[in-house]
């Protein structure tokens, strides 16, 4: 026998119990889409890879584009709203910088059973490793971002302490948040093909109507699309801290509602329809 | 001492809903369905596409089945309930082993990254941690006969070469229950008995082989029973003359 031809036993592929259905799969899909982070995390630096292969300063590119349009923007801004660019430009650059995390992650989360749809009918790893893939993938365009972050503090006057910390926390709860409502976008958007286009107007009409290019304290009182705008929130209680300003309890309630009903509404969709979602994609 | 090695269906119906084709035209086109699964109505009266009717299996170790039928008759369709990818609409599945799906030698081939690099993506698909990739990379890399070509990007690869990687890749892991959807394409002429040689190999090696294939030869040539499908219903079970010979009275109808 020839000894090229035979394939390596050395490795074990896993082994997999195939029974229940409908839900008790489902969990065991999310339990393993977790665990399986060596699949997604690689996945999600490839396409990074990918993207600036060849490229002298690759990835890095985030990091300038990012800073080459707040930096522009923020002069422009504090001309407009006459106010003092060494205050504003902190507050609009943070802004840019988390929205650009919200916003690409939601609309992707929208078409990724559709865009996967090859591998979703012809490899056997978990639906929710395309969802990990993809707020990965974001999360490292986030961390390229928001070294802008560090320069603002080395350049720029901003008070940093120990109230600065709670961005962590708030990070990660923004994070879960972002997971939720992807998931439950991308269960509904499998189903329903309109839905996207309603997400990327609502994400457009969203970019303005949040204190990205604005402040909450430029408005004279508490408009309505400010105290019912969830990303709102999700702005002010990681721009807060990092601006040097403990958030109030009135954003981080507001944030834990968003979280909680964010990420119900994902894990209930997901529970209830995964059984079906390889037959609509 | 783990489970034994097993796959069972019983009574799975798998019924695809239409959305996006308006039901009228549909309505006209219902006796017409030559092929595929039938198009029926569900009990909210929307238009469903049967692709599998009540179908019952039981696979254990040593079984190699073959599934024959026409285009349309379900065989795809049953493989993917058996890879864990449909969840029937009626029925259950039950199996236990580890599972290689072997449906497009092509997935995830990324051109723009390197022969080795693709080894990596695609072990990940596979569930083959990095270490083992590793190890399974040099063999592969071997077998396709890619020399310094490893570290290229595979774009820069001849068809040949390509074919001859993406069959490497395919074929290197050894499952207990392995799925195949027709045979697989292994490149150029001079290739082709050592690819030959490891296909058999790997089919021999598994513990259940299902195999949907349109070939007489590579069927008779793997398998120990078959399963006969028409428009997603077992139409015959048994051994594989018996078989082709319920086939041939099938199309002569």
């Amino acid at each position: 026998m020839n000894a090229s031809s035979t394939p390596s036993r050395s490795v074990a592929l896993q082994r997999r119990n195939l029974q229940g259905r409908g839900v008790s799969r489902a969990i065991s899909d999310l339990i393993d889409g977790f665990a399986a982070w060596q699949i997604w995390a690689n996945l999600g630096w490839n396409d990074i890879r990918t993207r600036y292969r060849r490229s002298m300063i690759g990835p890095f590119w985030i990091t300038i584009s990012m800073a080459v349009t707040v930096l522009a923007l923020g002069f422009l801004y504090a001309r407009l709203f006459r106010i003092d660019i060494e205050a504003f430009l902190p507050m609009l650059a943070l802004g840019f910088i988390l929205w650009g995390f919200f916003a690409p992650t939601l609309n992707e989360c929208c078409t990724i059973f559709v865009a996967n749809q090859n591998f979703i009918k012809q490899a056997t790893i978990p639906l929710t490793v395309y969802i990990n893939q993809a707020i990965f993938r974001q999360l490292i365009t986030f961390a390229h971002n928001f070294i802008i972050y560090f320069g603002m503090v080395f350049f720029l006057n901003i008070p940093i302490g120990w109230v600065t910390l709670w961005a962590i926390p708030a990070f990660i709860l923004v994070t879960i948040t972002i997971f939720g409502a992807g998931l439950f976008l991308a269960v509904v958007c499998a189903r329903f093909r309109d839905i996207p286009n309603i997400v990327q107007n609502i994400l457009q009409i969203g970019f303005y109507l949040s204190p990205i290019l604005w402040s909450a304290e430029l408005l004279p009182e508490r408009a309505f699309f400010l105290t019912w705008n969830p990303f709102y929130y999700l702005i002010y209680v990681i721009r807060m801290p990092l601006l040097g300003e403990a958030p109030t309890p009135e954003i981080w309630l507001g944030t834990g509602v968003i979280t909680l009903v964010c990420l119900t509404l994902g894990l209930v969709s997901f529970l209830l329809m995964r059984r079906r979602i390889a037959y609509w994609v | 001492m783990s489970e034994p090695i097993q796959a069972s269906l019983t009574d799975v119906d798998v019924e695809f809903q239409i959305y996006d084709t308006p039901q009228r035209s549909l309505k006209n086109n219902l006796i017409a369905a030559a092929t595929g699964g039938t198009l029926a109505r569900d009990s909210r009266d929307r238009i469903v596409v049967k692709a599998l009717d009540n179908v019952s299996m039981t696979l254990e170790h040593g079984d190699r089945i073959a599934l024959i039928g026409h285009n349309g008759a379900g065989k795809t369709t049953l493989l993917r309930v058996l890879a864990g990818i449909y969840e029937p609409t009626r029925g259950d599945v039950s199996l236990s082993g580890s599972v290689a799906a072997v449906f497009n030698v092509g997935l995830g081939i990324d051109l723009e990254a390197t022969g080795r690099e693709n080894i990596f993506l695609r072990s990940l698909f596979l569930g083959i941690g990095r270490k083992d990739a590793q190890s399974l990379s040099d063999e592969i890399l071997e077998f396709a006969e890619l020399g310094n070509f490893a570290d290229m990007p595979v774009r820069t690869y001849s068809t040949g070469m390509l074919a001859r990687l993406q069959f490497a890749i395919t074929t290197a892991v050894q499952p207990d229950i392995l799925l195949i959807d027709e045979g697989i394409g292994a490149g150029d002429a001079a290739f082709f008995a050592k690819a030959q040689q490891r296909m058999d190999e790997l089919m021999a090696r598994s513990g259940i082989l299902v195999l949907a294939s349109h070939s007489e030869g590579l069927v008779r040539s793997m398998c120990n029973k078959a399963m006969l499908l028409n428009h997603g219903k077992v139409v015959f079970q048994g051994d594989i003359d018996d078989t082709y010979s319920a086939y041939a009275d099938l199309i002569a109808l």
